[in-house]
């Protein structure tokens, strides 16, 4: 029964850290923009997530190497210290569409005050809540909290959408015509916003930190974690898509701001709607903007062999000042870039595609030890992960090399 | 699992792993590894390298000027002797503390420059070419290969482990990442053995000729 709960909390936690600002903004985009056609994406990208999620998690608990640990020693101090340069420039931004999406959500409620008075509290109240939190109810509040997004998935099928165009949109084709160019930097959106970095740093840290052991029936958490959580999470995005095919498609309208996203819901069930859109809009943003920043700040440490960690025996320790020092550092510099007044949409925009650019550097290495008999035993990948495995890394380095042109050909996607 | 055995590729099982000092702290990486010996004349593993001092070797030029402006210059020096364990991760006998590892002054502090005589580091081969003495260039080298005498895997890891070769050539870059299994040690592209090597200087491993050997 108790590793019954620790697989639902496990893939509630999942579900959480896979629903961020990224999905909101490319889903209701791709939806708004291209009907259905673009949901052929979404299996892509989480059966790419889940296949990487699963592997780094198993390297976890069968080696107690995190996912920089293992770059680190796969790549070499040169190479390694290029993905690691590459990673934080991206937790930076990712940070701070997160932050800002916080302040972007705080402002619908509150539309009198500032956006830069709602992006301090909004930040401050994360680093609060962090501070005082322990690692698993940072998890866990956020993870359900994240839940109330539940709405669109309801919404989605209170809509009546036309269930054979929405099957078809999962097959895959090909685009041609004038829309070309923006079709497939949505593809890549939708795609990559599933696969960020930060979320395998995350977990795999999460899982040496909580002491994941093979012994403890940890390897099948794992699986079910990265199997159910991260499909959850893929159906949110299809809810995303579906809800903006219905309801902005037809009138050509761009949510190109967080709260057409949420009308959404409001355009379902009014105001309980449009609350429970915005409360899990805040959770699941305010959840992605503490991923992100202790992605950052595990994998410095990680990189540099340092202390790290959350957990009861780090805190009691005070063995980890720079791991702190890092979260909290990469916090102001996110909310530097935000009180510039740069655009959170738009800051979600790239470092979503940017982060497509370092995700081959991530995985490579994860794959080469998950299928290293020497390091993982009898718990190497099988033929299917490996198949996955590289067939991912070959789509995502094919993907990483037409991302950044796409973002600038279609400028950011607005043609 | 991860146990080292008696032919041991120094790149891949031991540099860039995590240190944890007696106490299970994380208390940095294997940033480089010191050799104590000379080209072709016996060489041992005599210390493990830790700290910004050291990074520099690791990275190609401009990347290692900006380093070397930006980064302390000075590294930590871990006798070959203080490690008890090699597995995921190094063991060390002491805490980070006693080795002195959270401080620059010391018997274990080395300063960036040269190594010291008699002395050379692990990036240092890793950087280079080899290249035959009468010019052939037979490509870079990716590994170096130690042995050491116990069977043992977790065991007496801080006996003496004498290098052996060095490894090259494209089998020897999936080595080094982990593609492929390390080998036997076998003469030709793959591995050059210690015994062959005249000379280490400016990125250039000078090893004889095949014929001469």
């Amino acid at each position: 029964m108790k590793k019954v709960l620790q697989i639902a909390l496990g893939v509630v936690a999942a579900l959480g850290g896979f629903v961020d600002i990224g999905e909101l903004v490319f889903n209701s985009q791709a939806g708004a923009e291209f009907g259905y056609q673009l949901l052929w994406t979404v299996p892509i990208g989480v059966v790419g997530i889940a296949t990487y999620a699963e592997m780094c998690g198993r390297v976890a608990t069968i080696t107690k190497r995190p996912v920089f640990d293992v770059v680190r020693q796969r790549l070499g101090f040169g190479p390694g210290l290029v993905t690691l340069i590459a990673s934080e420039a991206i937790n930076i931004l990712t940070v701070a569409a997160e932050v800002g999406g916080i302040a972007l959500i705080l402002q619908l409620y509150f539309a009198d005050i500032p956006f830069r008075v709602l992006l301090l509290i909004g930040a401050a109240a994360i680093v609060f809540l962090v501070w005082i939190l322990p690692y698993d109810g940072i998890e866990r509040i956020f993870g359900y909290g994240g839940l109330c997004l539940a709405v669109y998935i309801v919404a989605a099928v209170h809509l009546h959408p036309d269930w054979g165009d929405v099957a078809s949109g999962f097959i895959p084709h090909w685009q041609t015509g004038e829309n070309t160019l923006i079709y497939w930097y949505f593809a890549v959106g939708v795609i990559a916003s599933a696969m960020v970095p930060y979320e395998v740093y995350f977990y795999s840290s999460g899982a040496v930190e909580e002491g994941w052991d093979e012994s403890e029936g940890d390897l099948a958490v794992n699986r079910m974690n990265a199997l159910f959580g991260f499909a959850l999470g893929g159906v949110f995005s299809v809810a995303l898509i579906v809800v903006a095919a219905i309801l902005f498609h037809p009138l050509q309208i761009s949510p190109e701001f967080l709260g057409t996203t949420a009308l959404g819901a409001q355009i379902t069930f009014g105001e309980t709607g449009l609350l429970l859109a915005f409360l899990g809009m805040m959770f699941a943003v305010g959840g992605a903007a503490i991923e992100g920043s202790f992605a950052g700040a595990y994998a410095f440490a990680q990189f540099l062999g340092w202390e790290w960690g959350k957990s009861k025996k780090a805190r009691k320790t005070k063995k980890a000042p720079a791991f702190t020092s890092a979260w909290m550092f990469l916090f102001v510099l996110a909310f530097i870039i935000d009180f510039t007044g740069a655009n959170p949409v738009l800051i979600t925009e790239y470092s979503v595609v940017l982060a497509v650019v370092a995700l081959p550097l991530t995985y490579l290495p994860v794959l080469l030890i998950a299928r290293d008999e020497r390091y993982m035993g009898e718990h190497v990948n099988g033929r299917l992960a490996d198949t996955l495995g590289v067939f991912y890394l070959v789509l995502l380095t094919v993907v990483s090399l037409v991302a950044l042109p796409l973002l600038f050909a279609t400028n950011h996607g607005s043609g | 699992m991860s146990a080292v055995g008696t032919q041991v590729n120094l790149g891949l099982r031991l540099l860039d792993d995590q240190l944890l000092d007696s106490d299970e702290h994380r208390c940095g990486r294997v940033d480089d590894i010191q050799l104590k010996g000379s080209p072709g004349s016996r060489t041992e593993v005599s210390a493990l390298l830790v700290g910004p001092g050291s990074w520099t070797g690791r990275l190609r030029k401009p990347a290692a000027y900006l380093v070397e402006g930006l980064a302390p210059d000075y590294m930590h020096l871990i006798p070959w002797s203080e490690v008890t364990r090699i597995g995921t991760s190094v063991r060390l006998s002491h805490t980070a503390k006693e080795l002195g590892l959270e401080t620059n002054e010391g018997r274990n502090v080395q300063w960036v420059g040269s190594p010291p005589r008699g002395t050379m580091r692990v990036s240092e081969l890793l950087r280079s070419r080899l290249v035959t003495s009468s010019g052939t260039e037979l490509g870079r080298v990716w590994d170096v290969r130690a042995e050491r005498q116990t069977e043992l895997p977790d065991e007496h890891v801080n006996e003496a482990w004498r290098v052996t070769g060095l490894i090259t050539g494209r089998r020897g870059w999936e080595e080094r990442i982990g593609l492929s299994s390390e080998g036997d040690p076998a003469q030709g592209e793959l591995f050059m053995p210690w015994d062959s090597v005249l000379e280490l200087a400016d990125g250039i491993v000078r090893v004889t000729d095949p014929g001469a050997r």
